[in-house]
């Protein structure tokens, strides 16, 4: 009898086996040819401003206290990130008059309307936009607004 | 019975918690995005696809994505699923018109692939980090039927991510980029190969004129020029094809490459088969020997 359960054992482990084999087949995982995850916390506001003023800051930032931080998520890979602006409404403020700086002591950068790459093949982590605003003695009061995108790219790519 | 009803109090309570707890929370937002793959090949008078996923799981706020083809060879025809449309949003309860292709609410982290994903959104794998679910934008590119084979082309997308109900003198943005890079192929899955040589001419036997109108026996195979499948045609007409039957075993069809990988993952279990049959002939006279003494 032991005989008998034996070779059914061999002969059970002949087909199945094989057919276990034969049978597997592996789920394709989809694959990404790129992956970047940004996520930007903060926002931009200055409150009344009476010209003229050179470098008036945002009203919620400080010194280690960005108007603005971008993190870069742990499933991007290096990236790029650069930095443009576009009027949206108020006259007479041009939009180089709208400073940028990665620290919030040393000099500053007017917004352009073509991307400028502020912060280069950068990882995981938190990278600051502190930001200014300068309004020359006569300009005309009344609300002035902007859009500021923040573009990052794949390390090694290029700005449109 | 009153314990009961603290209970379900107790229980809603603790539900409708986060909400209002998110909705206090500082906006964060997020523009996260996947692209599949990068290089097409698509059949002159035909369409292919290329994809990009959105998600959002480190933002709490609602992600509003607009698409747009920001470069596309001359006559190739691209377009954007879903289309760029307008949307009403509601922004603490004021009405607001967007104009965009596609949104992506917050959506949690999963440990494993989600089972159930609902309509219109799509399970996402978030490298290193888990899964989610999101939203697909799909890039339908045409090329005309009249497209050498073998022409690439760069399709580049533009996509913007904005967010509503933001305060203060600047909107901020998200920009992102989608780069597809397309080749033109032949729709025909039989392998051929041509060798177009410019320089030589080609050889050709002179021999005895046969009758008027007769052809004569093509030997050497060597013929004048003509166009073939997969092949452009060539502008010299003095040029020669030499058109050779593939040699060995077909290969694979256009796009696909026979690694090594895949050659072990085809012949494994012949192979695993082959392994068991051998051990099952060594082993089971061994046992059954051992066994009679």
């Amino acid at each position: 009898m032991k005989r008998v359960c034996l070779l059914a054992l061999a002969a059970l482990l002949l087909v199945a086996v094989p057919l276990a084999a034969w049978l597997y087949v592996p789920v394709p995982t989809p694959a990404y040819a790129d992956t970047i995850s940004i996520t930007l916390f903060g926002n931009i506001d200055f409150g009344n401003v009476t010209p003229p003023v050179t470098k008036w800051g945002a009203t919620d930032q400080g010194d280690g206290s960005p108007a603005i931080t971008i993190t870069v998520e742990p499933e991007s890979g290096n990236v790029d990130i650069g930095i443009k602006g576009e009027i949206t409404s108020g006259n007479g403020l041009d939009l180089s008059n709208w400073l940028y700086s990665e620290n919030f002591t040393g000099g500053t950068t007017g917004l352009t309307i073509g991307y400028v790459k502020v912060y280069e093949n950068v990882t995981v982590g938190d990278y600051d936009f502190y930001h200014w605003i300068k309004v020359p003695a006569g300009t005309p009061a009344g609300s002035h607004t902007v859009n500021i995108s923040y573009k990052a790219i794949a390390t090694g790519g290029t700005y449109e | 019975m009153k314990k009961i009803y603290l209970l379900a109090l107790a229980a809603l309570l603790l539900l409708a918690l986060p909400l209002p707890v998110q909705a206090d929370e500082a906006p964060k937002y997020n523009f996260a995005s996947s692209q599949g793959a990068k290089d097409l090949k698509i059949v002159p008078g035909d369409e292919g696809t290329g994809n990009i996923y959105f998600y959002n799981i480190d933002g709490n706020r609602i992600t509003h994505v607009s698409l747009e083809v920001s470069q596309a060879p001359s006559g190739w025809e691209v377009t954007i699923e879903p289309p760029l449309s307008e949307r009403q949003v509601l922004v603490n309860e004021m009405p607001v018109t967007v104009v965009e292709n596609l949104y992506v609410e917050p959506w949690e982290l999963l440990p494993d692939e989600p089972g159930d994903v609902p309509e219109g959104m799509v399970s996402i794998k978030v490298s290193t980090r888990g899964y989610t679910l999101g939203k697909q934008a799909q890039i339908v590119i045409s090329i005309p039927e009249d497209t050498s084979l073998g022409t690439t082309g760069t399709i580049n997308i533009a996509a913007e991510a904005f967010w509503l109900g933001q305060s203060g003198a600047a909107a901020i943005k998200q920009a992102r980029d989608f780069t597809f890079n397309v080749t033109a192929v032949s729709g025909s899955t039989e392998y051929t190969e041509t060798i177009v040589s410019e320089e030589e001419e080609p050889i050709v036997e002179e021999e005895e004129p046969g009758p008027a109108g007769t052809p004569e026996p093509s030997e050497p195979s060597v013929e004048p020029a003509q166009p073939t499948p997969g092949t452009e045609e060539p502008e010299e007409p003095a040029s020669s094809v030499i058109e050779s039957e593939p040699a060995g075993p077909p290969l694979p069809p256009e796009g696909e490459s026979e690694t090594g990988d895949n050659i072990i993952m085809n012949w494994l279990p012949v192979i695993i088969a082959g392994v068991v049959v051998i051990l099952g002939a060594i082993l089971i006279p061994v046992l059954v020997a051992r066994r009679r003494r």
